[in-house]
C-alpha cells in the first residue's frame, strides 16, 4: 500500500494458518438449514425472475411481430384504395371506374395498373367497379 | 265397421299428402329500375336498391333497355340471395350513343315470401355525363309483374 509491500511477511502468514486450522468451527445444525434454506429460496427467486424476464422479452416481441404485421398490411392495402379513387374525390365509386374508363380511352392512364399486372387495361377498371359496388360488412 | 275404417283410411291418407306437400315457393317479381337524367345523356349510374322485406332474396339482376346499357351492371355477387344491392354502370361511348331521359337501365328479379310486403328502396348513389361531370338524376323502382 502507498508504495509498500501489501503481502504479509511468510511467517505471519504461516502462524495465521495454523490458527485457523486449530480452531474448530462450530455452525448449530439449525443455522445451517436456515442458511441453506435462504440460498434456495434466493436462487429459486433468480431462476423465477429470469424466467419472468424472458416470458416478458418474447411477449414484446411476439406484439411487435403483430404490429408490424398489421402495419405492413394496413399500407399494402391502403394504397390500393386510394388510387381506386382515380377522381380523388375521397370515395370509390362508379365514377373513379369511368373516370379511369376515360382516361384509358385518351391514353392518359399511366400509374392506375392497380392490378399489378403491367398494364392499364379493363381489369383494372374492373377492380374499381367492383370495390365501388362492394356491400360493406355492416349491411352485407 | 268397414266404412268407419274406409274413413279413417281416406282421413290418413289425405293428412299424409298435406304433410309430404313442398313448401309454398316464393313469389318471383320483377323490378325495373329507371333513371331519368332529363336533357343530359346518361353515362354513368351507381345506385343502391333495397327491399324492405327482409326475408327477401334476389336472385337475378339483368341489363338495360338501351344499348348503352343492355350489359347487365357491376354488382356484388354476395348481394344474391341478399334483400340489397349496389349496382352501378358506364359507357364511354358519345352523347348521341347515350339514353336522355327516362330509361330503364336495369332489372333486378326478386324472390320473396307471398305475404311480403312489396316495397322497395332505390338511393342514387352517382351518375354522370359523359365528360364525367356528377349529374342529379331522379330514379325508380317498378315492380313489373308477380307470377
Amino acid at each position: 500500500m502507498n508504495g509498500e509491500d501489501d503481502t504479509l511477511p511468510p511467517e505471519i502468514e504461516a502462524r495465521l494458518r495454523h490458527d485457523a486450522e486449530r480452531m474448530a468451527v462450530l455452525v448449530p445444525p439449525a443455522v445451517d438449514q436456515a442458511i441453506l434454506f435462504r440460498a434456495q429460496e434466493r436462487f429459486t427467486e433468480i431462476r423465477r425472475r429470469r424466467s419472468r424476464v424472458k416470458t416478458v422479452w418474447w411477449m414484446s416481441a411476439a406484439a411487435c411481430f403483430v404490429a408490424l404485421a398489421f402495419l405492413a398490411s394496413s399500407l399494402i392495402n391502403a394504397p390500393r384504395f386510394e388510387r381506386a379513387d382515380v377522381d380523388q374525390s375521397g370515395r370509390v365509386d362508379i365514377l373513379d371506374a369511368f373516370a379511369l374508363a376515360r382516361r384509358i380511352q385518351q391514353g392518359t392512364a399511366g400509374g392506375f395498373d392497380l392490378n399489378r399486372d403491367g398494364v392499364v387495361d379493363k381489369l383494372d377498371v374492373d377492380l374499381v367497379a367492383a370495390q365501388a359496388v362492394r356491400l360493406r360488412k355492416e349491411s352485407a | 265397421m268397414t266404412a268407419v275404417r274406409l274413413l279413417i283410411a281416406v282421413l290418413l291418407l289425405v293428412v299424409g299428402l298435406a304433410l309430404g306437400q313442398e313448401p309454398v315457393a316464393g313469389t318471383f317479381r320483377a323490378v325495373d329500375l329507371f333513371v331519368d337524367s332529363g336533357n343530359q345523356p346518361l353515362a354513368a349510374y351507381q345506385l343502391s336498391f333495397a327491399c324492405a322485406a327482409a326475408d327477401a332474396k334476389i336472385v337475378g339482376i339483368e341489363g338495360g333497355e338501351h344499348s348503352a346499357f343492355a350489359e347487365p351492371p357491376y354488382y356484388d355477387p354476395k348481394a344474391m340471395q341478399n334483400n340489397h344491392v349496389v349496382v352501378a354502370a358506364f359507357n364511354t361511348a358519345s352523347p348521341g350513343q347515350l339514353p336522355r331521359g327516362r330509361t330503364r337501365i336495369a332489372t333486378i328479379h326478386v324472390q320473396t315470401p307471398a305475404s311480403s310486403v312489396k316495397q322497395y328502396e332505390l338511393k342514387v348513389d352517382a351518375a354522370a355525363t359523359p365528360v364525367g361531370e356528377s349529374i342529379t338524376v331522379k330514379a325508380e323502382a317498378v315492380e313489373r309483374n308477380a307470377k
